[in-house]
């Protein structure tokens, strides 16, 4: 104990730089965990948290009663997750290296930048262009199927085509953006040990294998694992809004959050059902943790430099 | 790797103990006695309190709220001793910041609510209840009959004051009469909705949209059902009054045959080309389609109706419209939970919110005050055949905007320009003769069922809706009326139908 | 100088080898083009819709060849300018403290947990991992807020919540391990720097590309975030940018909706009949982006700097 306070003293520079980050952290991180309680309490508004009276997994009982759509929305929730990861962090990865390989760099700037906006136009207005381009009568989709004399496609009916649709969208909006940490990593190496590689004749594909992607393991899988505790969570203005939580689309679209979303503006009775939102929050979280727990544990086993904890 | 959860876990209870203290200390305010309170006890209750208060609205900001709640905090304090303090949010802001609001500590005396959202939150702890004082406000007391107040009693307790309006609720179609006219249709030989067709087989000869159907979702209302009483969400009564009370049996609409028959016709009438081809995604009247830029090609409307509406809407719609009503005229729980007034239980001011809303219901300077805005700067009072009325200035709606059925009692707010002197003459005569739902004022608690309830409620917002607009086809295996009744099923239908008619065999046994 | 005409011979054979083999600068540009313009073509669309007329966006939806033009869009913004302004200045405090605080402590933080003789690095390890795998729920983190912190109403509700992240941190504290070479601290520590002197002027100036990336994206997520501001300021003068459009947004569905089931009254159906449409959704969007673009090449110069210096070091 008197060596801990000893370290402590001697370390208190350190300690000083971290502490408005912990103090910050337990504000607003720790101290609202008391919330979990709710998903298993009879939330009453007189009596707040602390006073509602517990009442066991009823809150539960709302997530079973999705009946047999339970599986599918499920099946959604997690295909859309591994979906968009994978082909996420390949586009990013990709799009990163590009950039980087690219000698032009005012050429990479402006076409960077443009890259971008797309992550600034809301879901409302991508509902919107989405519509402008798969919409029946009219939609550009459809007329240019036309011009090769093929049939109209009724899309907002057709469910098959949406997991294709979707992951279009989402890497269309995300990749500009999600590949900057990629490239200002990249940017950052070392440029010796490329110099080198070089010199011992490696092309530029084989520097990016061997030296580029490993050097940015450490990242992605940070990334992959920080990825995986959302793994219950899905973008409701994805989801929801640019499919126009259309029913006939639902057996390929819809997932937790959508659903959740759904039935919280049906009649509004859900809205202050806090019980049952935090139930649902739990159960989300509960799995998002446990996975991030085992793959945590995965690249503990092949790298240990590469883990989170 | 114990040594450092150890710390963690005192850091926890620490942070935790520290929350608890802090928002622990929100007692409750339960009545003492079970009787009434007198006269004194409501005084000396008064005298404690603060006598300012903060009124919560669901409607736009405009440029000049805050102006207006000074004014009518002024007229308040003159006339009955309480400040008031009127937040404005927007309607879609207000749904989602009003439940998470009610949960803090923050000083929140009087709110707008309405339909089951009202009755969740009243149930789950949000609201005052009156009953032991509301005899104390005469004034407001007799404004409503027992009918009116049916719709706010809940488990026996009063949880907040309903706008006073039309109480009843009638769904017509409206059809602008040139139409009818010309194709020789008689108003009063419409009697359904489905011998609506004629009419649309003559919009149809005339290149015009026939049925107008909000997007999924937005068409579901029971109301526009003319053969039940609704109870809560889907479930529902047959409103067959030559059927003795007692014997009358609790349904789930999506599970009869009337369903059925309704959303066949709808679908019929989409192959027909009676409803627009993409109502399934975009609804047949959006800001995308040529029909809002257009209203000379829209078709008819099946909406809710109070009187002298049609002088609205042929004001909108710049030509004469005839409502033709289509269900029976009934005051019913969802028609007076439209518009309800809650004093929250964590209010420290019960007493001078009640006065206050008192004085709202009551006194026609305030009501036009909190409806209108400020005399010579939102409205002017003109003269028009010889009686006082309401002239808005130009965009008064951007200064400032309170929506006439949920800013206080209608029945004594000033008329506005170009509406008849007899207006709420017949909106008295209106109410009068309504009939009245057999479950007015049963409102079934079904707290250990709130799972089951969602999930049916989810099923009606999702297939049912989208059954609704007649796009999908009736018998189709995966989304007909089969796999609504069958999801339906799963949620738990059953069990909240025996669970309602349980307890409104109980309730009309003690009625 | 003869290490230089090696390093310049070395280059050139590796420039020859790529060239003969599969010339990638061009096929390169070309793909990075094509995904430029599948970005552009979507804003090109949007700034064509904020220019079309009503009568054009209702008959023809979305397109590039608009049956007629109007201002419509932006007399309508501009018309609301001094709320605009206001938003933009909330906006712009929220992205800039937001991300300079956020940035600042998480830096700190970070370069603490990097160092390994640090007697809390393993406590605040599992401190940050319990961060990420529970939290409370919005309705907990809104009651404490609220009751407990009194941010209700406080602006400083947009910044602190959320300004040390814990994946930013673990990003930096990788960095820190992989860029900063430990002996360098070291060797300032034997020369006697105090740990502030060895933070500042030796550790940070090498974090700088993290940190403007990381930066950008946090700025970013300042700027399109719109529920917190919502949710807790009710003050007409602290609405950022995205919440005025939300709520647009919001009151437009609600009143067509009002309109459509027959719920609006007079004033409702005088308000529909004026709305600002899509055009002006789409005017207000491109508004939004305007700062993006200027602060972005700003940033960049940041993301590239790593390799800059590389090729001076080289």
């Amino acid at each position: 104990m008197k060596k801990t306070l000893l370290t402590a003293y001697r370390q208190r520079a350190l300690l000083c730089m971290a502490l408005p980050a912990i103090i910050l952290i337990i504000m607003f991180n720790y101290v609202p965990l008391y919330g979990i309680i709710v998903a298993f309490k009879n939330f009453d508004f007189s009596l707040g948290i602390g006073g509602s009276q517990w009442n066991g997994l009823e809150n539960f009982r709302y997530l079973v009663g999705m009946g047999n759509k339970t599986w599918r929305i499920l099946r959604n929730t997690m295909g859309y997750w591994a979906l968009n990861t994978l082909t996420g962090m390949a586009c990013n990865l990709i799009l990163a290296l590009a950039i980087n390989e690219c000698r032009k760099k005012y050429f990479t700037k402006v076409t960077h930048t443009i890259m971008i906006f797309p992550t600034f136009i809301s879901f409302v207005a991508v509902t919107f262009m989405v519509e402008a381009l798969l919409k029946t009568n009219g939609g550009l989709i459809n007329q240019i199927l036309a011009m090769f004399g093929k049939a109209p496609v009724s899309w907002y009916r057709e469910s098959k085509y949406w997991p294709f649709i979707l992951t279009i969208v989402n890497l269309w909006k995300g990749t500009g953006y999600g590949c900057i940490l990629y490239v200002s990593a990249l940017a950052g190496m070392d440029t010796e040990i490329f110099e080198a590689a070089e010199i011992d004749g490696a092309s530029r594909f084989q520097q990016i294998w061997h030296i580029s992607i490993p050097q940015l393991m450490a990242l992605i899988s940070i990334k992959l694992i920080m990825a995986v505790g959302s793994i219950m969570h899905s973008n409701t203005g994805l989801y929801y809004l640019v499919t126009k939580n259309q029913v006939l689309l639902h057996p390929t679209v819809q997932t937790i959050d959508a659903y959740v979303f759904d039935s919280l503006r049906g009649t509004g009775e859900l809205s202050s059902k806090f019980g049952i939102q935090a139930a649902i929050t739990f159960f989300q979280m509960i799995i998002g943790s446990t996975l991030v727990i085992i793959t945590n544990a995965i690249v503990n086993k092949i790298e240990p430099a590469n883990a989170l904890f | 790797m114990n040594k450092r959860f150890g710390k963690l876990s005192i850091l926890a209870a620490l942070s935790l103990s520290a929350v608890l203290i802090a928002t622990g200390c929100g007692g409750n305010k339960e009545n003492a006695d079970n009787g009434k309170k007198t006269a004194e006890q409501v005084a000396a209750e008064f005298e404690k309190e603060s006598k300012s208060i903060r009124v919560f609205f669901g409607d736009t900001k405009g440029t000049d709220n805050d102006e207006v709640s000074e004014a009518v905090s002024k007229l308040s304090k003159e006339k009955i001793g309480v400040e008031v303090e009127m937040v404005f949010f927007g309607a879609g802001e207000y749904a989602q910041k009003m439940p998470k609001l009610m949960a803090t500590n923050e000083q929140m005396d009087i709110g707008f609510d309405s339909g089951d959202a009202f009755v969740s939150r009243a149930r789950d702890g949000a609201y005052y209840d009156l009953s032991a004082d509301l005899d104390q406000y005469p004034k407001l007391r007799e404004l409503f009959g027992d009918e009116f107040l049916g719709g706010v009693t809940i488990d026996g307790g009063i949880y907040g004051i309903p706008t006073l309006k039309e109480m009843a609720e009638t769904w017509v179609i409206y059809i602008d009469q040139e139409t009818l006219d010309r194709h020789n249709i008689k108003a009063s030989s419409i009697k359904t909705i489905a011998d609506a067709e004629v009419i649309l087989e003559a919009l149809k000869s005339e290149g015009r949209l026939g049925f107008n159907i909000g997007k999924a979702g937005e068409h579901v209302s029971f109301g526009r059902n003319p053969e039940y009483d609704t109870i809560t969400g889907p479930f529902v009564i047959s409103n067959d009054d030559s059927i003795a009370p007692e014997k009358k049996e609790v349904v789930n609409y999506y599970e009869t045959d009337d369903f059925r028959e309704y959303v066949e016709l709808l679908h019929s009438w989409y192959e027909k080309g009676y409803i627009s081809e993409d109502v399934l995604e975009n609804g047949t009247i959006t800001y995308t389609n040529k029909f809002n830029t257009d209203k000379s090609l829209r078709g008819i409307s099946y909406i809710s109706y109070a009187p002298l509406n049609e002088v609205l809407t042929s004001k909108g719609a710049g030509k004469e419209m005839t409502p033709i009503p289509l269900t029976p005229t009934t005051i019913s729980n969802v028609s007076t939970r439209g518009s309800v007034y809650c004093i929250y239980k964590k209010s420290n001011n019960v007493q001078s919110s009640l006065r206050f809303l008192q004085l709202w219901n009551t006194d026609k300077e305030v009501n036009t005050l909190i409806k209108f805005g400020i005399e010579g700067k939102h409205y002017n009072f003109i003269e028009e055949d010889g009686v006082k009325k309401v002239k808005k200035v130009d965009g008064a709606s951007s200064m400032y905007l309170n929506q006439n059925w949920r800013s206080g009692n209608v029945l004594i707010s000033q008329l506005e320009a170009g509406e008849p002197a007899d207006k709420y003459e017949q909106y008295k005569k209106y109410n009068k003769n309504a009939r009245t739902s057999v479950v007015l004022g049963f409102t079934p608690d079904l707290s250990s069922l709130d799972a089951e309830l969602a999930g049916c409620n989810a099923v009606v917002s999702t297939k049912a809706a989208a059954l609704l607009t007649g796009a999908i086809d009736p018998n189709d295996k995966e989304n007909g009326v089969d796999a609504v009744v069958k999801e339906m099923k799963q949620a738990g239908s059953a069990k909240i139908i025996t669970e309602i008619q349980k307890q409104y065999l109980s309730w009309i046994k003690n009625k | 100088m003869a290490e230089n005409t090696k390093r310049k011979k070395s280059k050139a054979k590796v420039e020859g080898v790529n060239g003969r083999l599969f010339k990638p600068q061009p096929v390169l540009m070309f793909n990075l083009l094509l995904f430029t313009i599948v970005c552009l073509v979507p804003m090109i669309l949007v700034t064509i819709v904020s220019f079309s007329s009503k009568t054009s966006i209702a008959i023809k939806g979305f397109t590039f060849f608009p049956s007629g033009w109007s201002l419509d869009a932006y007399k309508f913004v501009f018309s609301k300018w001094d709320i605009l302004v206001k938003a933009y200045g909330v906006s712009l405090y929220e992205a800039l403290f937001g991300t300079a605080l956020s940035m600042f402590l998480t830096t700190l933080f970070a370069y603490t947990i990097s160092r390994k003789e640090f007697f809390l690095k393993k406590f605040l390890t599992t401190f940050m991992v319990i961060t990420m795998l529970f939290s409370g729920g919005s309705v907990s983190s809104f009651i404490v807020n609220s009751n407990v912190y009194g941010l209700r109403n406080n602006l400083l509700i947009l910044i602190l919540p959320g300004c040390v992240s814990v994946f930013n941190a673990v990003v930096i504290r990788t960095f820190i391990q992989s860029n900063v070479p430990n002996e360098l601290v070291e060797a300032a520590r034997i020369d006697g720097a105090g740990e502030t002197y060895i933070f500042f002027k030796i550790v940070l100036p090498l974090l700088v590309p993290v940190i403007a990336s990381l930066g950008f994206m946090g700025a970013v997520t300042h700027w399109n975030e719109w529920q917190t501001a919502m949710l807790y300021l009710d003050n007409q003068n602290f609405r950022t940018l995205q919440l005025v459009l939300n709520s647009i947004e919001n009151d437009i569905e609600q009143i067509r909706k009002l309109v459509e089931t027959g719920q609006a009254d007079a004033t409702m159906i005088e308000l529909s009949e004026n709305l600002p449409t899509d055009a002006c959704r789409m005017a207000f969007l491109l508004l939004t982006l305007g700062p993006v673009l200027v602060i972005y090449p700003f940033f960049q110069k940041y993301f590239m700097k790593g390799l800059t210096v590389g090729a001076v070091k080289g």
